[in-house]
């Protein structure tokens, strides 16, 4: 037997399945939703995935790189990324027409711990930047809405033309079984029917218990900041606010060393922490 | 699930490094030891080459040593302290081909190593512990192919016969004995080698020139013990217990930014540290635009951009800040996460450092009284 026997392709984390592009919608400044699906996609194969998981996705040719799965398990296909052109595999990825072919692997990392937040009270609190976290656990919390108490969402934007999530939010802030404050830190267009100011100014706005809700934050180091102290002065415990960090990434699989955060790897025991956790570890609030 | 379930029975390392992995209880006469005399050594390594590429210790320069294949002439150096490299460069090579790609029918694998088994003589228990402590984190949650393949392809024969000098701490690491991780492990007690055999591949090994090889006697055991309490007695004191703690009691000691001001992130360190494997992946396109390979090469969590992100975002923006990440995982943030630290004391990167670093001073001087 030679060793390499041992190994079948298909199991090789380094490995990208190819995906095809379903769809690709602008949606504002340089953000995008890439539709995806596998080539050899077995059906229902993206209900296995946990809200909170990020896939890597190849620009072939370009790179690799993290990217959050925006859709929610709930909805089978098709595999939906909100991708913002930073850089080389982000703009390329961004500028790929319908068919073209990607590279896929994962779902990595931890995701929102679901088994635990059915039964509570959920916030999400986010900003254009991990608006993709925000997305795939409110539609999963809105399809299983039976499964938790009162849902509530922040969505903080840094000026009413630029809500990444907005055709979401039209879904959104129509819905009864939802609480949605959007609000603009920007004082352009007066005639802005939302909110304005900080995401923090509105949370003691909200009828929100904290012994009975978990808060997901979405966004930067310094939203998780502001708005964590915000939660704990309110008498939020740090085990029931969830962050989730960015890292630079370059396997997932928790041996490149590149999202090393103190002993975690950001791409196996995250990207999800709690805010307690977070503030434990090095280099992060 | 992109990545299809790791096979549940998936190799697991220990006493068997060569691939025939044959429960102990089943073999009649299991792990023991036997004696090889000195003047038989060259006579074994050369019946070894029938199981694989014999790699050993050679000299190359003025105490400086390479794992390089054993020929016909030339005898490996056996009283070689450390080599340059580690035998990690056999199981993550500097660049390695993860997978190739066309814009037209997307990715496929790269090769796994098929090639020949690698036996590695020499390697002191230091370095075994090494191989050990890599397995922890490549046969992890996702194990990985091409490790596993060279890996598994690797056999070891252990070698503890030199004196340490200066730059060894194994001893304060707790990685100067090995009890697994080989197939054969040697010993000097004098006259004769005590060889020490760890899978039953390393018995093939033995068996191939059983003529070669004694029974332990009393007299061996003593000797093997009297060496033990010799070799006791040549480590200077560099001590380790409770470092984690220390550690994390002297984060802000001014001690890193000094040393800061001493590096260059070079990351020679990390080059020929046994244990560093953080690794970058760059995609190298073909003359033909749209086909290339995908690679991994060796990287170092002291090059400045190691960690940045788009937007310039970096986490440790200051050369402080990544010395005292390189120091925190090796040993603070591995021993948390896998209950050993990720240094093997082999005293390579206090060799290694151009700047004249040397880790067992940083160590003594954080346990001094005034961090
Ligand atoms: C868990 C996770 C989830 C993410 N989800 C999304 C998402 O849903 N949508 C989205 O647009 N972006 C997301 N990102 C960020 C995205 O991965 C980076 O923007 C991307 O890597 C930039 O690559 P580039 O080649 O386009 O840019 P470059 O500027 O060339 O990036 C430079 C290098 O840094 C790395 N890098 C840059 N920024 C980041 C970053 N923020 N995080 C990690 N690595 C980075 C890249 O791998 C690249 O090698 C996520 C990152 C992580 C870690
Ligand atoms: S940190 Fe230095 S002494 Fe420790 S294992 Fe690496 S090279 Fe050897
Ligand atoms: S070898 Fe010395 S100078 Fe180079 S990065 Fe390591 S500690 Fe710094
Ligand atoms: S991305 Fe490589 S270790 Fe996490």
């Amino acid at each position: 037997m030679t060793v390499s026997e041992t190994f079948h392709p298909s199991m090789d984390p380094h490995l990208p399945r190819a995906a095809r592009v379903l769809g690709n919608v602008p949606l504002v400044e340089t953000y995008h939703l890439l539709q995806l699906s596998l080539e050899d996609e077995a059906p229902h194969e993206w209900v296995m995935h946990r809200p909170g998981q990020f896939v890597m996705a190849s620009a072939i040719g370009v790179g690799e790189a993290p990217f959050t799965i925006a859709s929610s398990p709930t909805r089978s296909r098709p595999l939906e990324l909100v991708v913002h052109a930073v850089g080389p595999v982000t703009q390329a990825l961004c500028a790929s027409k319908e068919n073209t072919l990607v590279g896929l692997r994962g779902p990595f990392g931890n995701g929102y711990p679901v088994e635990t937040l059915v039964g509570a009270d959920l916030l999400v609190l986010t900003q254009n930047p991990g608006s993709s976290f925000a997305r795939s656990l409110l539609w999963y919390a809105l399809d299983r809405r039976q499964s938790f108490g009162t849902l509530s969402l922040i969505y903080e934007t840094p000026d009413p033309s630029r809500v990444v999530l907005a055709r979401d939010l039209s879904a959104w802030v129509v819905r009864r079984d939802l609480t949605t404050v959007v609000t603009t830190l920007g004082n352009s267009a007066p005639d802005w029917p939302y909110s304005r100011g900080a995401a923090a100014d509105h949370l003691r706005k909200l009828d929100i218990v904290p012994k009975n809700t978990y808060v997901a934050l979405c966004g930067t180091a310094a939203f998780y900041r502001e708005n964590g102290h915000a939660l704990v002065a309110m008498g939020f415990s740090r085990g029931r606010i969830l962050i989730a960090l960015a890292r630079r990434m370059r396997c997932g699989t928790g041996v490149c060393g590149h999202c090393k955060v103190g002993s975690k790897n950001v791409c196996l025991d995250g990207p999800v922490f709690t805010y307690w956790d977070a503030s434990n570890l090095p280099e992060v609030m | 699930m992109l990545v299809k379930r790791p096979p549940t029975d998936r190799p697991v390392f220990g006493q068997t490094t060569g691939g025939e992995h044959i429960n102990p209880s089943l073999q009649p006469d299991r792990a023991v030891s036997r004696i090889l005399r000195k003047k038989d050594m060259d006579a074994f390594l050369e019946s070894v080459k029938a199981f694989g590429s014999l790699y050993g210790p050679r000299q190359v320069g003025p105490n400086q040593y390479q794992l390089m294949p054993v020929g016909d002439v030339a005898p490996v150096s056996a009283e070689c302290r450390r080599t340059i490299l580690p035998p990690k460069k056999f199981l993550i090579p500097a660049r390695d081909d993860l997978c190739h790609f066309s814009a037209d029918t997307g990715y496929r694998a790269a090769e796994v190593y098929t090639g020949e088994r690698v036996i590695l003589f020499g390697l002191h228990a230091c370095d075994i512990h090494a191989l050990v402590t890599l397995d922890l984190v490549f046969n992890g949650k996702y194990p990985d192919p091409r490790y596993l393949a060279r890996r598994q392809a690797l056999a070891v024969i252990g070698f503890s016969g030199t004196a340490p000098d200066g730059n060894c701490f194994c001893h304060a690491m707790g990685t100067s004995h090995a009890d697994r991780g080989f197939d054969l492990f040697l010993t000097d007690i004098g006259d004769e080698y005590l060889v020490r055999i760890g899978s039953s591949l390393g018995d093939d090994m033995m068996r191939a020139r059983v003529d070669l090889f004694g029974q332990v006697e009393r007299e061996h055991i003593d000797a093997y013990k009297e060496r033990s309490d010799r070799r006791q007695t040549q480590f200077d004191d560099t001590v380790v217990e409770d470092l984690p703690q220390i550690l994390e009691l002297e984060h802000d000691s001014p001690i890193w930014r000094e040393l800061s001001e001493r590096c260059f992130g070079c990351g020679a360190c990390a080059a020929v540290c046994p244990t560093c494997y953080c690794y970058d992946v760059v995609d190298l396109v073909g003359t033909d635009g749209i086909t290339g390979r995908r690679v991994r090469q060796w990287d170092c969590c002291l090059f400045q951009n190691f960690a940045e992100m788009s937007g310039g975002f970096n986490p440790r923006p200051n050369r402080t800040d990544r010395i005292k990440h390189r120091y925190y995982h090796k040993q603070v943030h591995f021993v948390e996460r896998f209950g050993r630290p990720s240094c093997v004391g082999c005293g390579r990167c206090v060799e290694a450092c151009p700047a004249e670093i040397s880790l067992k001073d940083v160590i003594a001087a954080i346990r001094g009284r005034s961090g």
